[in-house]
């Protein structure tokens, strides 16, 4: 068990390191020049090609590629992610952590949406499979799908907000109100897809033959499906569910412009429009770590709770 | 005992509506071992899932099914699925798949148990080593404690018929128990089918395999389409075919077996 995940442990090194390069490539490879924009940003009104020469020297610039690359990446293992174009007083660091609160407060109530209504309304999907219940929910599922999220976050502020005004537009400044709005549009793009999850899960489940073998014992209905089916479909469901949770934070990146919310998203949103590189860099960086982490914890939850898997590693 | 009269069962798909058990009537007296024999389609199966209540409102099933004078196809659910384990319970065909991979073994046998008797948990436990001391399972604590997928299939097979004979149901159901199993573990799983017989417990086995039914037959009904075709000692369904698809069986078995034979020779 701990061999597997060292080995697990491990085999992330190489992935993040790939992610880290491919992104300081691609940010590079934007057709725009540092020196110009942070010389711009710094109200430099006459730029000339000297004093651009003398801004890349000091950005180190002229480095070969993979030197710059390095020094890059020395830094941001020192958490050192260099200093935003836009504000020259702030840290990119600083920027990050001042935006964070807000998207794990969004991300943290999707979540929580997500599982409390996706995990009863697909377990009574498919335990009253074809009843009105469920066709209901599938033609949701189909709705819910077919919408985008900053379309449904317009309507929901439309008709809540505007017309019932009941919770703010935007903003954060009404406390836990202003993120019930932002939470739920966030939350049904995922809701439909773990419901369909979930159906279709317990559903197969369903069919196996330990729970014929369960029927045949005269267990409770309550019981097979609950402690038998329920948990045996969570368990198939368990890696999606953990990688949801960086997708969530990842895509609150619509939500919260539609919203003005001022977490990560909006941030990320501002740096491309400000061309603020060292910004945009972190952010894909501090995304694409997050994939990798959640991905490698849930493998090896997975593997912990399974006794099949369990016992071969 | 059982006794089952005119009993039909039809699926209703989407497009069309299937006939699969079409008028049967049988009936099976106390520590009888009766053997359904057919191939595979032939009904054999769902007629035991439907009278055990195992199918889905997709099938409509008519006819009767007296157990001890009581008709089980009319009860409610919840008291029909207190009589399945206790009082008609069924070793189905593929041991491996047949136990939830997430609980341990005696969580299993356990939760069967607790489901219909009141037997405290220091009861079930001792019961449970005993059952599988005679199913002959060696050390059986630590069985209890192992995942099914640790277990061989003779072992789970065993352990299944365990579960089921802990209860002392009036009937034990066998749908072809020995099918998924490799020879050696076949040879001893039909051991303990014959010491259960031994012992008079009144059984219904399934089976397309006429070797098995051979050994353990009291009276053999043959199916074919959903429909019985031949009743008899085995003797007679063997030697006396009345109905041709039986006859096809007998002979296709006696072929098989003299094919075997000389291919047993040219060995020699």
């Amino acid at each position: 068990m701990i061999k597997y995940i060292t080995k697990r442990l491990l085999t992330a090194i190489p992935l993040l390191l790939t992610i880290s390069f491919v992104c300081f490539v691609f940010i590079n490879a934007i057709p725009s020049d540092p020196a110009e924009v942070a010389l711009r940003v710094n109200q430099v009104t006459v730029i000339s090609e000297e004093l651009l020469e003398q801004t890349r020297e000091e950005m180190g610039l002229n480095d070969p590629y993979l030197i710059r690359y390095f020094n890059w990446l020395i830094d941001c293992l020192r958490l050192d992610f260099g200093i935003s174009y836009v504000n020259p007083q702030r840290t990119v660091l600083s920027e990050m952590i001042r935006g964070l609160p807000n998207t794990l407060q969004l991300a943290c109530w999707s979540l929580v949406l997500v599982v409390v209504i996706s995990l009863p309304v697909g377990f009574f999907c498919a335990v009253y499979k074809d009843s009105l219940f469920d066709k209901i929910m599938r033609t949701f599922i189909f709705m819910t799908t077919a919408m985008p999220a900053y379309w449904v976050g317009l309507l929901l502020m439309w008709i809540v907000s505007i017309k019932l005004d009941l919770l703010p537009t935007s903003g954060m400044s009404d406390g836990y109100k202003s993120l019930i709005l932002p939470s739920i549009t966030v939350a049904l793009t995922y809701v439909s897809t773990f419901i369909r999850l979930i159906r279709t899960n317990m559903l197969e489940n369903m069919k196996q033959d330990y729970v014929l073998y369960a029927n045949v014992r005269g267990l409770k209905q309550s019981s097979i499906l609950a402690k038998h089916v329920l948990r045996n479909s969570l368990h198939t469901c368990i890696v999606a569910i953990g990688m949801s949770v960086p997708q969530l934070i990842a895509g609150t990146i619509v939500v919260e412009n539609v919203f003005a919310i001022p977490g990560l998203g909006t941030l990320c949103i501002e740096a491309i429009f400000n061309r603020d590189f060292p910004i945009i860099q972190t952010y894909v960086l501090f995304i694409g770590i997050l994939f990798v982490s959640f991905n490698l914890l849930f493998d090896i939850i997975q593997t912990v709770i399974d006794p099949k898997l369990r016992k071969e590693f | 005992m059982l006794e089952v009269n005119n009993l039909n069962v039809t699926y209703n798909g989407k497009r069309k509506i299937n006939h699969i058990v079409r008028d049967i009537s049988f009936s099976i007296k106390e520590g009888e071992c009766v053997v359904i024999l057919g191939e595979s389609g032939s009904g054999k199966s769902m007629t035991m899932k439907a009278i055990l209540g195992l199918l889905d409102n997709s099938f409509t099933i008519t006819g009767k099914a007296l157990l001890n004078e009581q008709n089980i196809l009319e009860m409610d659910k919840e008291n029909l699925r207190k009589l399945r384990g206790k009082d008609i319970t069924m070793i189905l065909q593929n041991p491996m798949t047949c136990f939830d991979t997430l609980y341990r073994v005696g969580y299993q046998m356990k939760e069967t148990l607790k489901t219909h008797t009141n037997w405290n948990n220091l009861e079930i436990h001792q019961k449970s080593i005993d059952m599988l001391n005679i199913m002959q399972i060696k050390s059986p604590e630590e069985v209890l404690k192992k995942y099914p997928h640790q277990l061989s299939g003779g072992m789970l097979q065993r352990i299944m018929i365990g579960i089921a004979l802990m209860l002392n149901p009036k009937i034990l159901v066998t749908d072809e128990p020995t099918t998924a199993i490799d020879a050696i573990t076949k040879f001893e799983v039909m051991k303990e089918f014959q010491r259960l017989k031994d012992n008079h417990t009144t059984m219904l086995f399934i089976t397309h395999d006429l070797g098995v039914a051979s050994l353990i037959a009291d009276r053999v009904i043959v199916m074919n389409k959903g429909k019985i075709v031949d009743e008899g000692t085995f003797a007679q369904i063997i030697s006396n075919p009345k109905d041709n698809y039986t006859r096809l069986l007998v002979e296709k078995r006696i072929a098989v077996m003299n094919k075997f034979k000389t291919s047993m020779e040219v060995v020699e």
